[in-house]
């Protein structure tokens, strides 16, 4: 079995849990309400800053790595 | 009568540039370890103590000890001790002399009582850290230097201002809580400056991987610290640190994400921690600033410990970034058990510090009634378990190096022994949270341990962890620069010289030729003098005339506008 298996496995886990075991405290927000919505989070909310922040970096920030000491205009000094 | 804490710590910095390295080695560890001694030895109380001194009729407050303060400075002092136990075999007599008056100095603010001798030991702090980037191995390190002094005098006289608008309204000058008139305005940027705060931030990626591993391992600790815990005294509860920490959170976590540089991705999850802390302190209950304070002892001791395995890996083999290494894990596992430490703590992995405190502050942001901030702030968690113990992790430690590299030293043991010393402390507070809840500011009990908080926790973490290993096989390290604000004063106000005020100046050349054309020819007219020659305008003139030009197009239509 890989990792992500065992992951998906264990989050099943986790996700049984706090919908048998857990009395969730008077939850102020809907996303409170959502069981498992942590994992929803972690999941999605991680690929998508990983995804804007490459995508961010590849648009408009990257630069080769000599960008501020190319010759005649060296910065370092 | 008590001997000012800084002054032992001075002495020692000072010998330091008279003793060799190996006789000065006992009087470095010794040092922190006498003034902690000397703290614990004065009876305290929850009020405070005050020492202070008159001269020329103004009362400077040197020393005062209360529960806020005592949290800084044992905490400035311990991670002191460990710093200078993992940089022990370090002989350079720079970064030893450095380093003390750098630690000295940071006491000496955090207990300052009054804004001018908090001012002395800030600029003390700019200017000795300042030594401590300076690093032979990186050419970059001195520009790098120079702009984090730029920075840092730039704070610092801003911070001087109001200061003095304050002396000149005749305001009390204690550091205590600051309304935002001109004066407050003119410090909160300046301490801002320090902090790192977004979008003031750039001089901290700029110099902090540029010191030697001991080097920046001092600096990550105590001028953001010292700075949030002065932001802390004076603007708790201002609602514009809540959106300060948040806008720096986010930021810092998205740029960590594009980061080759190992010590640079840690250095943008300072201004993400930063940003947490802040929004501890600016939701101001009881509950928050228990949170700020706790995150930011938490911050110190696992940001170290980052830095020194990082620095670990750096002495070993002299390689920077991701981009070149990849399997250390099969060449060191004891610098990898220590990262792994460092890098569960931060992301709040449950029995270590990062744990309890972001636990508080999620508490502290529902309590509030902030919802958005409570959400952001699990993202940036999340955002911080996928750069620090999964990217820079997998990067570092296991992907399969493009080139292989060799180790060309052995590791220090005093550089493990430091590392170990942090790793237990992170260890401590999160097995025995009543540890750090002795020292906080108000009264703290851990009703936030309950197991629904564990359970969204786990969940939390394990679908980041799924989330990464979805996107692994896509992802590539590439050997870029990413460019950040910095790029404003390192390259755009190049082309705003070249781009904007030459031609403006060449404009403004016209104008005037035409006009002294226009006069002599009326001149030629009227009388029969002789025609003067009249030399065009020199180059860098012309340029200076430029800006000027703009500065006065800007200025009528600011008036016009008004």
């Amino acid at each position: 079995m890989n990792k992500k298996n065992i992951l998906i496995v264990f989050l099943v886990l986790l996700v049984l849990i706090e919908i048998f075991l857990i009395k969730p405290h008077h939850p102020e927000f809907f996303w409170q309400k959502i069981k498992g919505f942590p994992v929803l989070l972690g999941l999605a909310g991680g690929i998508l800053l990983m995804i804007f922040a490459k995508s961010l970096g590849r648009f408009f920030l990257y630069r080769s790595e000599d960008y501020y000491t190319k010759a005649g205009e060296d910065n370092s000094k | 009568m008590i001997i000012h804490p800084s002054i032992p710590l001075f002495i020692v910095g000072l010998l330091a540039l008279v003793l060799p390295a190996k006789r000065q080695r006992a009087l470095q560890l010794a040092g922190p370890l006498f003034v902690l001694a000397m703290l614990i030895q004065i009876p305290f109380d929850h009020e405070g103590i005050i020492q202070s001194v008159k001269f020329f009729g103004y009362t400077s407050i040197l020393i005062r000890f209360d529960s806020l303060s005592r949290l800084f400075v044992y905490t400035f002092l311990i991670f002191g001790f460990f710093a200078h136990l993992y940089s022990l075999h370090n002989e350079d007599r720079k970064i030893r002399f450095a380093s003390n008056f750098y630690i000295a100095s940071s006491v000496g603010a955090a207990l300052a009582g009054d804004m001018i001798t908090l001012f002395i030991f800030w600029e003390i702090m700019a200017v000795t850290s300042a030594i401590l980037i300076f690093n032979k191995n990186r050419p970059g390190s001195a520009g790098a230097l120079f702009r984090y002094l730029l920075f840092h005098l730039t704070g610092g006289l801003l911070f001087f201002s109001g200061l003095m608008l304050k002396l000149v309204s005749h305001d009390a000058l204690q550091v205590k809580s600051i309304a935002l008139d001109t004066s407050g305005w003119l410090m909160l940027i300046g301490f801002c400056i320090n902090a790192g705060v977004v979008p003031l931030h750039a001089w901290l990626p700029d110099a902090y991987p540029e010191g030697t591993p001991s080097g920046s391992v001092y600096m990550s600790a105590y001028t953001t610290k010292v700075a949030v815990y002065v932001l802390a005294r004076c603007f708790a509860g201002q609602e514009i640190l809540i959106w300060l920490g948040a806008i720096s959170a986010v930021y810092g976590v998205i740029f960590a994400l594009m980061e080759n540089d190992m010590r640079k991705l840690l250095s943008y999850h300072i201004i993400c921690q930063v940003g947490y802390i802040l929004c501890g302190f600016g939701l101001g209950s009881e509950l928050g600033i228990n949170a700020g304070a706790g995150h930011a002892v938490g911050n110190i001791l696992f940001k170290g410990l980052l830095f020194m395995a990082t620095g670990a890996i750096i002495y070993q083999t002299g390689r920077y970034k991701l981009s070149e290494l990849g399997g250390f894990a099969a060449k060191s596992k004891i610098i990898l058990i220590f990262y792994m430490i460092g890098a569960f703590a931060i992301s709040g992995v449950p029995l270590l510090n990062g744990y309890v405190t972001k636990a508080m502050l999620f508490d502290a942001a529902g309590q509030a009634h902030l919802g958005w901030l409570e959400l952001t702030l699990t993202l940036v968690a999340a955002g911080t378990f996928l750069s620090i113990p999964l990217k820079l992790a997998y990067f570092a430690f296991w992907a399969k190096p493009e080139q292989p590299y060799e180790i060309h030293a052995p590791l220090p043991v005093n550089m493990i022994m430091g590392m170990a010393g942090l790793s237990s402390l992170c260890l401590l507070i999160g097995v025995y949270p009543q540890f750090l809840y002795e020292f906080l500011p108000y009264h703290a009990h851990s009703h936030i341990f309950g197991l629904e908080h564990l359970i969204h926790t786990l969940e939390l973490l394990a679908g980041t962890w799924l989330g990464f290993l979805i996107i692994l096989p896509k992802l590539h390290i590439k050997a870029v620069l990413t460019l950040d604000v910095d790029w404003i004063y390192r390259k755009g106000s190049r082309l705003f010289i070249e781009g904007l005020c030459r031609p403006a100046g060449r404009i403004h050349e016209t104008i005037q030729n035409a006009l002294t054309g226009l006069l002599q020819k009326c001149s030629q007219t009227i009388s029969s003098l002789p025609k003067q020659q009249i030399p065009a305008v020199s180059r860098p003139i012309n340029m200076i005339m430029g800006a000027g030009f703009i500065l006065a197009l800007i200025i009528l239509i600011l008036q016009l506008k008004s």
